[in-house]
């Protein structure tokens, strides 16, 4: 099995906001970034599972428009990556910002199904 | 001539009741096969301090931990957890692709215990246990 989490991510968050895995490609607010943490259980025959965690930064330009992202990111996560071969947690979502950006940072634990 | 080392997901225990197909356990993160000597010690006068050491038995167990799941090829965590009580027909086999590494150890055993852990954490699996004592002499065949 190999690991499609992100990629999966990408094609759940199309539409959003602009998501770049590790690093932005943009200046251009709003944007995404994610970074994955995954481990492998292996059992005997292959791998059984991928799973870890899942940090995603969302940037906007208002406070308002980081908190719609967001929600709309929860949804888009809750509704495409629960059940089948993904599942999805979250575990934490916090708020802040600096003078160029506002940030929400959500936190999940994250899990693919062989 | 150097070494090959095993690993350990090319072995795999599979079991069988009656004249069933064996078939290997679903999940199994990893299952150890022991083989332990009971020795009887003696000493007599004659011996001269030096204590006489002898096999008299030899127990062969197994124990495999597992992720609890189903598939229809493997026997699966009911499959799994019925077996507690019953004698049941083995093949540990060592599959490796390097010649004089494989073979098989098989046998019959009786399952003696079956324990399995459900915690609520959605983030951790429900994962089992299963243990197995071999029961006569197993028999060991080497891959040709």
């Amino acid at each position: 099995m190999n690991e499609s989490i992100g990629n999966k991510l990408a094609q759940v968050l199309d539409g959003i906001c602009p998501v770049f895995e590790n690093e932005a490609g943009t200046q251009h607010l709003p944007y995404a970034v994610y970074t994955l943490d995954t481990e492998p259980t292996y059992v005997k025959g292959g791998t059984s599972k991928i799973a870890g965690t899942l940090m995603l930064y969302i940037y906007a330009r208002t406070a308002a428009d980081a908190l719609a992202i967001r929600q709309s990111v929860e949804s888009a996560i809750a509704t495409n990556m629960q059940g089948g071969q993904y599942r999805s947690k979250l575990r934490s979502a916090t708020s802040d910002n600096d003078d160029e950006s506002y940030m929400q940072t959500l936190e999940y634990f994250i899990a693919q199904i062989a | 001539m150097a070494t090959t080392e095993h690993t350990g997901y090319n072995t795999v225990l599979k079991l069988a009741e009656g004249s069933e197909t064996k078939k290997a356990l679903v999940g199994v993160t990893s299952d150890t096969f022991a083989r332990q000597a009971n020795v009887k010690t003696s000493i007599t006068k004659t011996d001269a301090g030096s204590k006489r050491v002898k096999a008299t038995t030899i127990d062969d167990t197994f124990t495999v931990s597992g992720v609890c799941g189903y598939d229809s090829t493997l026997l699966s965590r009911f499959d799994i957890m019925q077996l507690v009580g019953k004698t049941v027909a083995f093949e540990y086999v060592i599959t490796e692709a390097t010649a004089g590494g494989g073979g098989t150890v098989s046998g019959s055993a009786l399952v003696t215990g079956y324990s399995e852990d459900t915690p609520a954490d959605p983030e951790t699996d429900a994962t089992y246990s299963l243990n197995l004592q071999v029961t006569g002499t197993p028999a060991f065949t080497a891959a040709s």
